[in-house]
């Protein structure tokens, strides 16, 4: 019989061989002393070599960075940075776009970028985040229609119109030209009609224009509307805040009076003590032969008085009506020792409120 | 769909292991073996399960190092630095990293063909599974393992030898 080949060996060491080769090579193995030897030393390699392999286990793992170790690992990895720039891009544009907004609105445009006239408009406004382009298309429209405004009231006055091809008008000369004629802005507002078709979803002036009586002369609500509208609401200039007059006499003859005489002395009226940013501001008002004389004593902040001078009219309704004769507000701000800043104001000149001030603190508070 | 947690559960071990004996490092052994995992997922159809698991194993091992084979000698040069630095009990140390080392040699000169039939019956395949996972004739398994084993222990032998000897001449 023919030997068994190394092959056939381990094939039957390993349980391969069908049963008939199986049966064959036993009953061959067992009467050849050869196939023996060969049986033995296949065995020898078997566990061999199992050992062998057995030694390549000894591998520490965990030793090689994972992010290195194989491509499927960087498969499986999240995009950290890639999603986290893109937000952060977004979050940045959005910032920029609404402090730009905020920057170039002229005030009171907040109701119509939310209550949009046109559907062009409304879908500016549905964006959640503005574009460039398109803040830039609203402030546009925004001149625009401030211009054409201006332009109608200018014909209403007989006013000569500016050339608006050699000089565009820009949002900043709209509201400019807001600021310096207030009462004629204001006049488009009431001609707004009480019974708009588009005066449920319209501008301030639209929905103001119900409290209007008898308007005069119906126009036809515009996107311009608003921002001319609110002019009358907006906070006042600070030479129309803060000294109340009262009586017949200016505030600058009552003064003069005041101090012509003896009884110049300011006699208290009232005061407010209040804490804004961390400082206690205290508010004196004194009535100096009839007219009112506000002192304003912090510590600090400055940019906190400008902002509640802008806030005060609201509070002292009396000031939008006072006469425009009224001289113009003068204001005296002065830091003792005690890092105190104390602020003097009222409508009379620097020399009568450096003479409040002595009458108040004497000559060096 | 197969049950890939039942895949998973027996036949990732012999998998990582079988892998690791391969390319040497464990980590990336587990890494081809979750990833053979994520492929079964997708199989359709599977007729012999472990054949196919060790099947797509080696592929995917192939493919990779064609890919980057540059990254593996990198990640080799860095198992060895980390292999250096590797604190292990004393008496382990030196003889584990000897036999370690000789029996890598002696794997890494052993054929392609001749090293994964090897290693897959090591791993309890059997010859129709090996076949089938290599693309070779059931017949020619039992001559291929055992021309591989013959090999594998000659060769870890003659390391043997090397390193007894230049022990020897160290020492003198």
């Amino acid at each position: 019989m023919q030997h068994l080949d190394e092959g056939t060996i381990h094939a039957w060491l390993d349980g391969e061989l069908p049963p008939a080769e199986r049966e064959a090579a036993e009953a061959h193995v067992a009467s050849c002393d050869e196939c023996k030897a060969a049986v033995a030393e296949a065995r020898g390699f078997i566990a061999a070599s199992s050992r062998i392999l057995t030694a390549l286990d000894a591998v520490p793992g965990g030793v090689l960075p994972a992010s290195t170790t194989s491509a499927f690992v960087k498969e499986r990895a999240p995009a950290k940075f890639t999603i986290s720039r893109a937000w952060m891009a977004a979050a940045a544009v959005l910032v920029l776009s609404t402090a730009t907004v905020i920057a170039v609105r002229p005030r009171g445009e907040t109701a119509a970028l939310a209550a949009p006239a046109s559907p062009a408009e409304e879908s500016a406004t549905n964006a959640v985040a503005p574009k460039a382009d398109e803040i830039a298309e609203i402030s546009k429209k925004l001149a625009d229609k401030s211009s054409q405004h201006a332009e109608a009231r200018r014909k209403d006055a007989n006013v000569p119109a500016r050339d608006s091809s050699s000089a565009p008008i820009s949002v900043a000369d709209a509201v400019r030209a807001r600021d310096e004629e207030p009462s004629a802005l204001a006049a488009p507002k009431a001609a707004a009609p009480a019974a708009s078709a588009a005066g449920a979803s319209g501008s301030v002036a639209q929905r103001a224009a119900p409290m209007v009586a008898q308007a005069p002369a119906p126009a036809p609500p515009h996107f311009g509307d608003t921002a001319t509208s609110t002019a009358t609401s907006r906070p006042m200039a600070l030479n129309s805040v803060v000294v109340n007059g009262a009586g017949t006499m200016t505030a600058v003859g009552k003064l003069d009076a005041a101090m012509a005489s003896d009884s110049a002395a300011p006699t208290l009226l009232s005061r407010s003590a209040a804490a804004i940013a961390g400082d206690t501001v205290v508010t004196t008002v004194y009535l100096v032969n009839g007219a009112s004389v506000t002192l304003i004593d912090r510590r600090a902040g400055h940019s906190e008085l400008r902002r509640e001078a802008q806030v005060a009219p609201r509070e002292q309704p009396m000031a939008k009506s006072r006469d425009v004769s009224a001289p113009r507000l003068n204001s005296l701000t002065w830091s003792d020792s005690t890092g105190r800043t104390r602020t003097l104001r009222g409508a009379v000149s620097q020399a009568e409120l450096v003479r409040i001030k002595a009458a108040l603190f004497g000559a060096t508070p | 769909m197969h049950d890939v947690d039942r895949l998973f559960r027996a036949y990732n071990e012999m998998l990582v292991r079988y892998l690791t004996r391969r390319l040497g490092d464990r980590d990336w052994a587990e890494e081809v073996a979750q990833e053979t995992f994520v492929r079964a997922l997708r199989q359709e159809t599977m007729t012999n399960e472990r054949a196919w698991l060790f099947t797509v194993a080696n592929n995917l091992v192939r493919d990779e190092a064609r890919r980057d084979s540059r990254r593996r000698r990198h990640l080799t040069m860095l198992y060895e630095e980390e292999k250096e630095r590797v604190v292990e009990p004393e008496e382990t140390t030196i003889e584990r990293a000897q036999d370690a080392a000789m029996a890598r040699a002696a794997v890494d000169g052993l054929a392609e063909r001749d090293r994964l039939a090897l290693l897959m019956k090591e791993e309890g395949l059997d010859y129709s599974e090996i076949a089938s996972a290599l693309g070779m004739s059931v017949g020619s398994i039992g001559t291929t393992l055992s021309r591989a084993r013959r090999r594998l222990v000659e060769q870890y032998e003659r390391l043997q030898q090397e390193q007894q000897r230049r022990e020897g001449n160290a020492a003198s």
